[in-house]
């Protein structure tokens, strides 16, 4: 307990980028929704904590220096979590009268909404970053780490955009929602299961960690976490919770379609139409 | 509202085609109807059932008394058991699942066939041979012999010596092209054949199970053609997959084997859940309860299924992360099939409940697969599985799954619609016998074997030493055998007099809602004259009651709700543009779906061939040295070249566009030479390595090496026949025909697709080193 306890205190680092960042956020959001965020605002206040906790909590520290599976969960999530929260945590109606102003940001956002594109901007964002040199390259440099997060963050935002956007109207019908939720879901298991069963040496980084925290004895002896062991837990991270994820929204899609019960017109449309048929027939 | 719907006029009911005449037998074998082929599964499936069932008698026999070293050997014993587990999985369950399929799918969306008939004969011969070839093996030297698993290295050549595993192998893997055609069918058919007016989520839940069953079926199924195919390497070219004293991985197998193996569980379950969500509410004068999350939480357990086929593998030592996560992700499955049962409980609670044969059978199937859903949730307790795993307490588990589960629903399903298939009612006086001779004789033969199985006696052993109560339990069991024995020729006897003198069904026997009963029993050969008004799940409710149809009262008196995940936001009528994919069925040209559907299937299929090729890469790097002889530049010429033909088929499509029929075939056979010209490339290749002394028998690189480039020769090849073929039907007319455009269109998306999926392997194999 002391030594869950020893990380969990040691842990943090606030580097000022992330507190930057995050109040920027905030105040954008603040400023641009114009305070009219009512019903809104929890949502997008759970994106911004959860931001937090996975940039600067010891979720970050362990996975920059000495936790694969660390930096998986902080990669899910990034990539996942926290664009599914912004965007429920954007208020309908001014999003609406925004895109009713300019049309630019009308036409950009259907550009970017075109789901083969959202697909493989999330996906392969995803995939890219976990290729060994550019994986290393992030934990080498820090600049390159800021962008590899940030392009989670873009991405993920834009990954949810087409079966989440504000614009309900807009989303995805719900069969082909259906088709780029569980296909992403598929693209991310087949990635888990890639670096469940890559050697340990893929990421070498994390084989010999200079152990700034001085907690490398405890994971490794104390709790048994070797590098190889790391390494599993880290793909099966990705493989089983990330699956976890994407099926729950794959289940709200489900049952808010079959909940739907159409107005009086649809079904007097539906009426008509099978009345004409029965009758050319 | 007034109700203008046309009345239901029944037609002449023509009896089903006789055996007896010439004209009688070819139309059952060689019809497109899928009314025919629907029967011609069950009927098979009912063969291959007694086969399984006459081996399952000899296994009980042989093990009615302990220490039993007379009755039949342990090589035949290792047969028989085999023979009945993958007889009744691949040529009883998952056939009678897809001919109940086959036969009311289109029914139940007012269509008036599938969306591919003549595929769908060809999945049925497919079955068929495969399951002749399975079991020609008894003639030809000996029947496989290492469990329907089978667990490699046993199943493979040093092990299995007589051929049996070959037939084993081949024969899987013609059953399992049939199904995977049959999958294809029914997404593209629920999709595209919807009767006007009725909405992707008012179809009946059998619909809904076997869509999403038809997915699980499209993306489990090439796991085990790659596992198959690998074995087959191993077995007949001495390729080097799964033999470890060559570097090969045995545990491999075990991977791809459970990839597909634990999805097929639910392949096997799905629509019996639909059966039972039929037939339910139908006794109980009830809509299903929770309709919504009944269909949701079908999807979940589709989808959890690829993510938890690890726990098949808890005894392999994979590593306590492996085994931790599995293990809790697998007890996760009992929350989706829990909100089933419940689902199921409460839309019998307070209905008027009547207790026809085949609600008896519905009503046990709650009681007997809960029973198996526990133990099946024992199993994800890891050290609860290690110390049951491979014993009795496992096939306890499987057979109150699979037969307390799917067969109980199937005979639910038999005795609700017996009566439209043949227009005669099934005996209730016999089913009542039926019914308890099942369930006792079921649950007397395999609730005994949890408490065998916990008290050690391993499974797949042909005798057992006399420990105390050990023979009395077994011969429990094997009396509780023969039970279920007289309760098949009970079932057998029962449609036998009831096809002669059942009483008349009628169009509409049980007063029940969905369309399959608006029609006549038997259907005519077009299926419907006329359709009811759909505008709800119960149309035929509606039409009865115009009064009080579903559609005024929104379902179970609930105003539409946003779930969690949809947050705050005000529900938006998402569906308008439904209804109209819905009620117009314009979504896309069946050919084309069905194109794409099968690109995805084919997509799973070398993705695991290129996982396997990775997978020995990172376990057996020294296989390594022969990758250096690897000729990366010529073999970036001719990638060029497969690159340039999908630009030629793409170019021969717009000319296509632009009514240039001539242009067209140019195209098309720039687009054959560009392909030769690739596959010559790749004989090249082949022959460099071969003069090299590397051949697919080599090492793990040299046999996946082959293996995947191989088949991605075969389906270079057969893309050129296709398009030659093309531009051949081209000089008879068929660019000047509408239908042309969706022909090439068809054809260039499995060119393209080939020619993606090369350019994945050329970065695999030969860029990433
Ligand atoms: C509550 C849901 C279920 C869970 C958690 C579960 C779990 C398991 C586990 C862990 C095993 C492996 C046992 C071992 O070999 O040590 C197993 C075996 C098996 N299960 Fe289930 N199961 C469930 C439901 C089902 C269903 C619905 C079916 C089929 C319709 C099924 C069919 C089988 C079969 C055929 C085997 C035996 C495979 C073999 O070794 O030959 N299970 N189950
Ligand atoms: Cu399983």
């Amino acid at each position: 307990m002391a030594d869950l306890w020893q990380i969990l205190t040691t842990g943090w680092d606030w580097k000022p980028s992330v507190l930057v960042g995050c109040a920027a956020l905030v105040f954008g959001y603040l400023v641009v929704f114009k305070y009219r965020v009512r019903g809104y605002w929890p949502w997008f206040g759970a994106a911004v904590l959860l931001l937090l906790l996975a940039l600067v909590s010891p979720v970050d520290s362990l996975g920059d220096i000495y936790l694969f599976s660390a930096h998986m969960v902080q990669h899910l999530l990034l990539l996942l979590a926290v664009p599914l929260l912004l965007l429920a945590g954007l208020p309908v109606r001014q999003v609406r009268k925004y895109f009713e102003r300019f049309p630019l940001l009308a036409r950009l956002e259907r550009g970017i909404s075109w789901p083969p594109f959202a697909w493989l901007g999330g996906i392969g964002t995803m995939w890219a970053w976990h290729y060994p040199s550019f994986y290393e390259a992030a934990l080498e440099n820090e600049q390159i780490h800021i962008m590899e997060h940030f392009s989670f963050l873009v991405t993920g935002v834009i990954f949810w955009w087409p079966v989440r956007r504000p614009l309900a109207e807009n989303r995805l019908p719900p069969l082909r929602a259906l088709l780029y939720l569980v296909s992403a879901l598929f693209a991310s298991l087949v990635l888990g299961i890639i670096l469940t069963f890559a050697s340990p040496d893929i990421y070498p980084a994390y084989l010999s960690p200079v152990d700034r925290y001085r907690v490398l004895g405890l994971l490794r002896n104390g709790w048994g976490i070797t590098r190889e062991l790391d390494q599993q837990l880290g793909g099966i991270i990705m493989w089983v919770l990330g699956s976890l994820f994407y099926l729950g929204v794959i289940l709200s899609t489900v049952i808010s379609w079959f909940s739907e019960v159409g107005t009086e017109e649809d079904y007097q449309e539906a009426g008509e139409e099978s009345r004409e048929v029965s009758a050319a027939s | 509202m007034s109700n203008t719907s046309l009345p239901l006029v029944p037609e002449k009911s023509e009896p089903l085609p006789s055996l007896g005449s010439k004209e009688g037998l070819l139309s059952w074998i060689a019809s497109v109807d899928h009314k025919l082929i629907g029967i011609m599964y069950l009927v098979t499936a009912g063969i291959f059932f007694v086969i399984g069932g006459l081996e399952a008698m000899v296994i009980r026999l042989q093990l009615g008394v302990p220490a039993n070293n007379s009755f039949i050997t342990p090589e035949i014993y290792n047969q028989l058991f085999t023979m009945h587990g993958t007889t009744m999985i691949f040529l009883v369950v998952v056939p009678l699942m897809l001919g109940f399929g086959i036969y009311f799918v289109p029914l139940m969306i007012g269509a008036r066939d599938m969306a591919f008939p003549r595929l769908n004969l060809l999945s049925f011969w497919l079955l068929a041979f495969g399951g002749i070839f399975l079991y020609f093996s008894f003639l030809a030297g000996g029947a496989p012999d290492a469990g329907w698993f089978a667990y490699t290295p046993l199943s493979g050549r040093p092990y299995s010596l007589s051929h049996g595993m070959d037939y084993w192998a081949l024969g899987l893997l013609a059953v399992g092209v049939g199904t995977l055609a049959s999958g294809i069918n029914f997404i593209v058919t629920i999709i595209t054949r919807r009767a006007p007016g009725m909405k992707f989520t008012q179809v009946p839940m059998f619909v809904w199970t076997t869509f999403v069953n038809s997915f699980l079926i499209v993306l489990a199924l090439p796991a085990l053609n790659a596992a198959l195919v690998m074995l087959l390497a191993d077995r007949l070219f001495y390729a080097n997959f799964f033999t470890p004293d060559t570097g090969g991985a045995p545990i491999l197998w075990q991977h791809y084997f459970w990839a597909f193996g634990h999805p097929e569980v639910y392949i096997m379950i799905l629509p019996a859940w639909g059966m039972i969500a039929e037939t339910i509410p139908v006794f109980s004068r009830k809509p299903l309860f929770g309709f919504a999350i009944f269909a949701a939480s079908s999807v979940a357990i589709a989808v959890l299924s690829f993510a938890v086929y690890a726990h098949h593998m808890f005894a392999d030592g994979l590593g306590h992360a492996f085994d931790a996560l599995f293990g809790a992700s697998s007890e996760l499955i009992a929350i989706p099939t829990g909100i089933k049962i419940f689902n199921w409980i409460a839309t019998m609670w307070g209905g008027r409940i009547r207790f026809t044969t085949s609600m008896l059978f519905a009503i046990s199937f709650l009681v007997t697969f809960t029973i198996g859903g526990v133990s099946g949730v024992t199993f994800a307790v890891v050290p609860t599985d290690w110390q049951t795993t491979d014993s009795y307490y496992v096939v306890a588990h499987l057979h109150y799954v699979l037969f307390g589960g799917t067969m109980f629903a199937v005979f639910a399903g038999t005795y609700y619609w017996f009566p439209k298939m043949t227009g005669r009612m099934l005996s209730e006086k016999w089913g009542k016998w039926h019914f308890w001779t099942t369930f006792i004789g079921f649950n007397l033969t395999f609730f005994i074997q949890h408490v065998l199985g916990l008290m050690g006696m391993p499974r797949r052993v042909f005798t057992y030493p006399d420990y105390p109560f050990w023979g009395l339990f077994n011969q429990i069991s094997t009396a509780g055998a023969l039970l279920l024995g007289v309760s098949v020729l009970i079932f057998f006897w029962n449609i036998f007099i009831s096809l002669r003198k059942g009483a008349l069904a009628g169009d509409n026997p049980w007063d029940a809602w969905t369309l399959e009963w608006a029609t006549t029993s038997p259907p005519p050969e077009k299926n419907f004259d006329q359709l009811p008004e759909i505008k709800s799940r119960r149309p035929l409710w509606d039409y009865k009651h115009p009064e009080n149809p579903d559609w005024k009262q929104p379902q179970s008196g609930k105003k539409p709700k946003t779930t969690s995940a949809d947050f705050s936001h005000p529900a938006q009528p998402e569906t308008k543009t439904e209804v109209k994919n819905g009620s117009k069925n314009a979504v896309m040209d069946r050919r084309k779906l069905g194109m794409l559907i099968f690109i995805a299937s084919e997509a799973v299929f070398f993705l695991l061939l290129i996982l396997a090729f990775l997978y020995f890469r990172y376990q057996n790097p020294t296989a390594q040295f022969s990758a250096n002889n690897l000729d990366t530049l010529k073999t970036l010429i001719f990638t060029v070249c497969l690159v340039a033909s999908s630009v030629t088929v793409w170019l021969a499509e717009r000319s296509l566009k632009q009514s240039k029929a001539g242009r067209v075939i140019l195209w098309l056979a720039a687009t054959v030479i560009l392909g030769l010209v690739f596959l010559a490339g790749q004989s090249l290749e082949y022959f460099n390595l071969f003069d090299k002394n590397i051949d697919i028998r080599t090492n793990t690189f040299s046999s996946s090496f082959f293996t995947l480039t191989g088949f991605h020769g075969l389906h270079v090849f057969s893309g050129i026949v296709a398009l030659a073929t093309l531009a051949g039907l081209g000089f008879i007319g068929l660019f000047k025909r509408a239908k042309g455009l969706l022909v090439l269109q068809t054809v260039s998306y499995y060119w393209h697709f080939v020619d993606a999926v090369w350019l994945v392997i050329f970065t695999v194999v030969y860029l990433i080193k």
